[in-house]
């Protein structure tokens, strides 16, 4: 397998996971679609999947390994409803002030969704760029190095019941990939014989290997 | 001959607040209630819908999200909603006469969208949720 696997699934499955603690969920794929009640409160995504790579020449090297400048996407998706003390709102026996005052004292959807991508970001970035985790969670030696090098926010989606607002960090890895070739398989085997019945002078040859010969 | 503006405004009642129409209440900034429609003698009543959209962040996927409105006649309000204000609006999810209503906040981040022209006004809602 190729090191850029490796490092994905480490990321995935040894770094975010574990290190979500609730506060987000992780996918380890590109999603067709989403709802946007799936990334409320804790529930926003995490999306980590294999982006671009490059392979510089490196001189005087025809065959052999290669070093790979791999980029790994990690999309962000969150959600938000506004805040509002409902049990004032629909209680029958509250006063308008009483109302008046629990609306005056809403949280707008927005700025909730504005402050839950920020502390998204600060704690993605905690944890790919920790120390500890210099290696995402590999054995030394696989990776030479690991930087996130760009934080995208985007604007919120302008319709809907929910405000949902998302983001993008780029992360890119250095990792050297041994080409190990692929082992060709053994070939089918194919009949060619053609068996009139009662016929021994119309016959063919006699079966061979996919990318053999013919025996006549 | 009246004016055809004066008759379209006319004719809204019977398009926002007969057939199709669901029961629905408002609660104003200051915390009063309108569940009649001015001169108190018919519940207030509009057009509710809960569209659903699938729209395309930067990031390249696509996010599903519902988009429920309602369309009131102005006339029919004590009190019209301003752009900016802050108000509850309650209204049934299900088509079903006796269906329960639901709590959204029209909040002053979604402007709401006039037809003065011929006196309707649009309110686009917000999910809410309980503060801690």
């Amino acid at each position: 397998m190729m090191n850029f696997r490796v490092i994905k699934h480490s990321l995935i499955n040894k770094v975010l996971g574990p290190a979500a603690a609730g506060r987000f969920h992780t996918v380890g794929y590109q999603r067709q679609s989403s709802a946007a009640q799936q990334n409320i409160g804790n529930e926003r995504s995490v999306q980590v999947f294999y982006a671009a790579g490059e392979f510089s020449r490196s001189a005087g090297r025809i065959n052999g390994a290669k070093q790979h400048e791999a980029v790994f996407r990690i999309e962000m998706t969150v959600g938000a409803a506004a805040r509002v003390n409902l049990s004032a709102i629909n209680d029958p026996s509250a006063k308008p002030a009483q109302i008046a005052a629990a609306l005056a004292n809403y949280h707008n959807a927005s700025s909730l969704a504005d402050n839950a991508l920020d502390e998204l970001i600060d704690i993605i970035y905690g944890i790919v760029m920790d120390a500890r985790n210099v290696d995402l969670g590999l054995a030394k030696g696989i990776l030479s190095e690991r930087r996130i090098n760009q934080v995208q926010k985007d604007d919120p989606l302008p319709r809907g019941e929910y405000v949902v607002l998302t983001g993008a960090m780029n992360l890119s890895c250095r990792c050297v990939e041994q080409p190990c070739g692929e082992t060709p398989g053994t070939g089918e085997h194919f009949n060619v014989a053609v068996d009139l019945a009662g016929d021994d002078t119309e016959q063919t040859g006699a079966a061979g290997k996919l990318g053999g010969y013919i025996k006549t | 001959m009246a004016n055809l503006r004066a008759q379209a405004e006319k004719d809204l009642f019977y398009c926002v607040e007969k057939d199709w129409s669901v029961p629905v209440v408002l609660i104003d900034p200051a915390g009063n209630t309108i569940d009649r429609a001015v001169g108190g003698d018919r519940p207030l009543r509009g057009l509710f819908f809960n569209d659903c959209l699938r729209l395309h962040p930067d990031t390249g996927e696509r996010i599903v999200v519902g988009e429920p409105w309602l369309l009131l006649r102005r006339k029919s309000l004590k009190r019209v909603p301003e752009a900016g204000e802050t108000w509850i609006v309650k209204a049934p999810l299900d088509p079903f006469a006796d269906a329960p209503l639901h709590t959204f906040l029209m909040d002053p981040t979604r402007a709401p969208e006039p037809g003065s022209t011929i006196g309707y006004i649009k309110l686009f809602l917000r999910q809410t949720e309980q503060q801690q």
